[in-house]
């Protein structure tokens, strides 16, 4: 009985990390998003130049939802949440879930320096 | 032909563009006031400010975005789709219709405390955010440097 109940368990950790195996695998998928490249602040950009060139991404869907629940917890009394809507962040990265609007992550870079810049402003 | 303010679904009408006779302008991303949706209150605080900058001042107020029409997601901003959310240039010494950060020589700190002050004296305000430890009251928040954010309460 004993032998019995240990194959069973050896069973259903076999299957279970096979299915596993199968589930995860490094790939890339794609995702929505949208970007702008601008130099100066987020806060009043301006047009990009030579001495300030910047990126920021914002992007939606399966991705940011993934993030977004990869970075918890909510951050309370920030800019933003407020009206229904979570904020989350880490370090220059931050994700919101609204019930209306869904999942969105932003993020942005110095493209002269490649420093993170963060994405959003309050 | 008498022109019609543009009003979105929520009923607020956009910040009235380029108007005579009054102590601010108008910029912020997208053009033309497509972010520029007010809630009422925010918009006769606006009015009741540029108002009585007037007559301190003949530098006109920077107004930039407040919200999308319909309060859809702002791209760039974790906030700014209530409507009562807006975002105020500094002033600048030069008197320029421009941007300028709290870093550079053209910033006008005082004039900027004295506008800030004045937002604060009405009871609706709810935080502003910027960045210049000499301002009183003001609430400092990352990249917050070349503009305050006036929240009103809801």
């Amino acid at each position: 009985m004993r032998k019995s109940l240990a194959t069973i368990a050896l069973l259903a950790c076999g299957i279970a990390l096979a299915q596993g195996a199968r589930v995860w695998a490094f790939d890339y998928r794609p995702f929505t998003g949208h970007y702008s490249i601008y130099g100066g602040g987020l806060g009043d950009p301006v047009a990009p130049s030579k001495t300030s060139k910047n990126i920021a991404f914002w992007i939606t869907g399966p991705v940011a939802k993934q993030m977004f629940k990869a970075m918890g917890p909510d951050l309370k009394d920030v800019c933003g949440a407020e009206d229904g809507n979570h904020i989350r962040q880490r370090a220059e990265v931050s994700c919101s879930f609204h019930p209306k609007d869904g999942y969105h992550c932003d993020f942005g870079f110095d493209l002269i320096t490649g420093k993170s810049i963060g994405g959003s402003i309050c | 032909m008498v022109e019609i303010q543009p009003k979105d679904s929520r009923g607020f009408f956009m910040l009235p563009q380029k108007p005579e006779d009054t102590a601010y302008y108008t910029h912020g991303t997208p053009i033309r006031g497509a972010g520029q949706y007010a809630d009422p209150r925010l918009l006769s605080l606006l009015m009741m400010i540029e108002h009585r900058w007037q007559g301190f001042d003949n530098r006109k107020l920077g107004i930039g975005n407040i919200s999308l029409a319909g309060g859809t997601p702002y791209k760039g901003h974790q906030s700014h789709k209530s409507g009562r959310d807006v975002d105020i240039r500094l002033l600048r010494k030069d008197g320029k219709e421009d941007a300028v950060t709290r870093f550079d020589g053209q910033y006008d700190q005082e004039a900027t405390a004295r506008l800030i002050a004045m937002f604060f004296e009405h009871p609706i305000i709810k935080v502003i955010y910027f960045n210049d430890p000499m301002i009183p009251r003001v609430t400092p928040s990352k990249r917050h440097d070349d503009h305050f954010h006036v929240t009103i309460k809801d």
